[in-house]
């Protein structure tokens, strides 16, 4: 049956409990919320610790920009020096496209540089090459580096393209260069090699001149 | 004569009836076997304001760029008092959101809610799901740690994918609204601004918005009757109703205040996963979406992309027509096909790794 003077004083009542819970909640956190506000008074260790962090991001980020600028304005971008590179830990760079990608050291001595974009959707392969293959984590696809070819069964069906490279020696002349389909010109060996770097080109380079 | 717009606009949105007498004082809610659904909407309101609340107190820490968000998420977490509980709450009262926001639809579709006179408050409801969808995702890559920017990154590769099987100059479309979002060669400020931007304010104008138009909707129809034999017992809004809401809405805090204050939200994350981002570094194994995105994530990982594609279509225009398609079906049929959703909801977020891994071995 409804009764609407006992309906108004449950409701009277309901609401007043429900309104001081509200309240001691708010009274018991008050100092938390106070200290929320106030921000935190850190010891000087502590500031410290927090103040490296922050500039060694800030680095990290001027590295990064410094990269953006240079894909911006160069027309070429530096990799590695030859010297630095494996064949089975293979370094990360960004292509012109802003596309991971790997660069090792092939059998021949070269570099061999590829997309470490996944085929399959898009996640950045590992760098770590075993048996020659590489492993995209996200639903386990392994490259052949040699040839981007993925496994048999793979969930990527095609291969991670080749990225084309030229040699630079110290004094910034082309020593060797390889096109994105495979094509290697120049002096492909002995002691001229050895103090170059590996770079990447904006437009692709045609041939020696 | 009154126009045909006109009349459809006068039933559906009846401001004749606004005001304290019709709105508080002879609403009444019908009680039966399906009464709990009543209570779904304002659970998912209840998650919203704190949601809110949470949101504004990180807002005073929280700073939106790649050198500093997750370091100033760290700082919340180590040093901000209180900030652990409030980011744990954050996230956790979203993923009560989302779940409540699935609830409310399946039940109200269930008791069959969206029938005339209802049909915009059921589509301005639908809205409402998506833009918390949008809300969530938008907010997983604040944090910019490698688990938020590469899952970003997966999704924007998907749909940049959905491109291929849309006709002529459509194609273009999900590239052009990738690059839109993305704001930059690859995912970087511009991104972060974006999302940010999304994150705290248009999306919460748009919601507030639609959530507008929606609970005045329903207050001006009143509930509907939610089975198919109308029952007889009803309850008064104010006070019956309203009590029982207090009360629920009490517990459900109690539950996420004892929930947010003993079990950190990453605590089932591998750790790799939320060190900051770094673009070169390979994806970290297990990438994976929050749990309410897994009824979309693991069809994505199983079947082929155009046959999730095209489901996805189906069930958006089965849920946006609705009030038109079902118009003659009957509640008994509308709570099976609910339950048969939900069954699948359950089964795929709770079994999806296990089904995974099953038809993966063969
Ligand atoms: C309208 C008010 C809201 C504001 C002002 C707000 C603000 C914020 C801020 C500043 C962050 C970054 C801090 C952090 O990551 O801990 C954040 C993160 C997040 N937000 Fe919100 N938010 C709001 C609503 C929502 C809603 C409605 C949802 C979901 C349904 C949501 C889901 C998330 C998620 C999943 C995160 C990431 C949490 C994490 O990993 O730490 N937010 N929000
Ligand atoms: S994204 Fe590399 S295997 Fe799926």
């Amino acid at each position: 049956m409804v009764n609407s003077t006992t309906d108004r004083r449950t409701f009277i009542r309901a609401v007043v409990v429900t309104l001081s819970g509200a309240f001691l909640l708010v009274a018991g956190a008050a100092d938390k919320i106070f200290r929320f506000f106030f921000g935190p008074r850190l010891s000087r260790q502590d500031e410290s610790k927090l103040m490296k962090a922050r500039l060694q991001r800030l680095k990290e980020a001027e590295t990064q920009r410094a990269l953006d600028l240079e894909r911006q304005e160069s027309d070429y971008i530096l990799v590695a020096a030859l010297s630095q590179l494996s064949p089975s830990e293979g370094k990360y760079f960004i292509d012109y496209e802003m596309r991971p990608a790997l660069a090792f050291l092939g059998s021949d001595g070269l570099p061999n540089l590829l997309s470490a974009k996944c085929t399959h959707l898009g996640c950045t392969v590992g760098n770590i090459a075993e048996e020659g293959k590489i492993l995209c984590p996200c639903h386990i696809s392994y490259f052949d580096i040699k040839s981007g070819q993925p496994n048999l069964g793979s969930p990527a069906k095609l291969p991670l393209p080749h990225v084309a490279w030229v040699l630079k020696n110290r004094s910034g002349e082309i020593v060797a260069m390889r096109t994105s389909d495979g094509e290697t010109h120049g002096t492909t060996s002995g002691a001229a090699l050895n103090d170059c770097d590996v770079y990447i080109s904006k437009s692709e380079v045609q041939s020696l001149s | 004569m009154r126009s045909p717009i006109l009349s459809f606009l006068a039933t559906r949105v009846p401001l004749d009836k606004l005001g304290v007498r019709s709105m508080m004082e002879h609403k009444s809610v019908p009680v039966h076997s399906l009464s709990w659904g009543y209570y779904t909407g304002g659970l998912t309101m209840l998650f919203l304001v704190i949601q809110i609340a949470t949101g504004l107190l990180l807002l005073f820490y929280y700073q939106p760029t790649v050198t500093d968000a997750n370091l100033s998420v760290e700082y919340i977490t180590n040093n901000v008092s209180t900030g652990a509980l409030l980011r744990n709450m954050h996230t956790w009262s979203s993923s009560a959101m989302v779940l409540f926001a699935l609830i409310h639809l399946l039940a109200t579709f269930a008791m069959k809610a969206f029938d005339k006179p209802r049909e915009l408050t059921w589509l301005s409801g639908v809205c409402l799901l998506i833009v918390t969808f949008a809300f969530a995702f938008t907010g997983y890559l604040l944090p910019w740690n490698q688990l938020a920017v590469n899952a970003t990154k997966v999704v924007f590769q998907a749909i940049d994918a959905v491109g291929q099987y849309l006709p002529g100059s459509l194609a273009q479309l999900p590239h052009f609204l990738r690059e839109t979002f993305q704001g930059e060669a690859a995912l970087g400020q511009s991104t972060l601004s974006r999302f940010y931007a999304l994150h705290v304010v248009i999306l919460p104008f748009a919601l507030t918005a639609i959530l507008a138009f929606h609970l005045i909707a329903v207050q001006l129809h009143g509930m509907s009757q939610g089975v198919d034999k109308p029952s007889e017992r009803t309850e008064k809004f104010v006070p019956i109703f309203f009590l029982k809401d207090l009360s629920v809405w009490t517990s459900a805090f109690l539950i996420l205040a004892v929930v947010s204050l003993t079990v950190p939200f990453d605590s089932f994350l591998s750790f790799p996963l939320l060190r900051p981002y770094n673009a070169l570094q390979a994806t970290p194994p297990g990438i994976k979406p929050e749990w309410y995105f897994y009824f979309l994530y693991y069809p994505l990982e199983l079947l082929p992309f155009w046959l999730v594609l095209l489901g996805t279509f189906v069930a958006v225009s089965l849920l946006v027509l609705a009030p038109w398609i079902f118009r003659s079906t009957s509640r008994r049929t509308l709570q099976v096909m609910a339950l048969c959703a939900s069954a699948y909801l359950f089964t795929i977020t709770v079994f999806g790794q296990q089904i995974y891994d099953l038809l993966k071995k063969q």
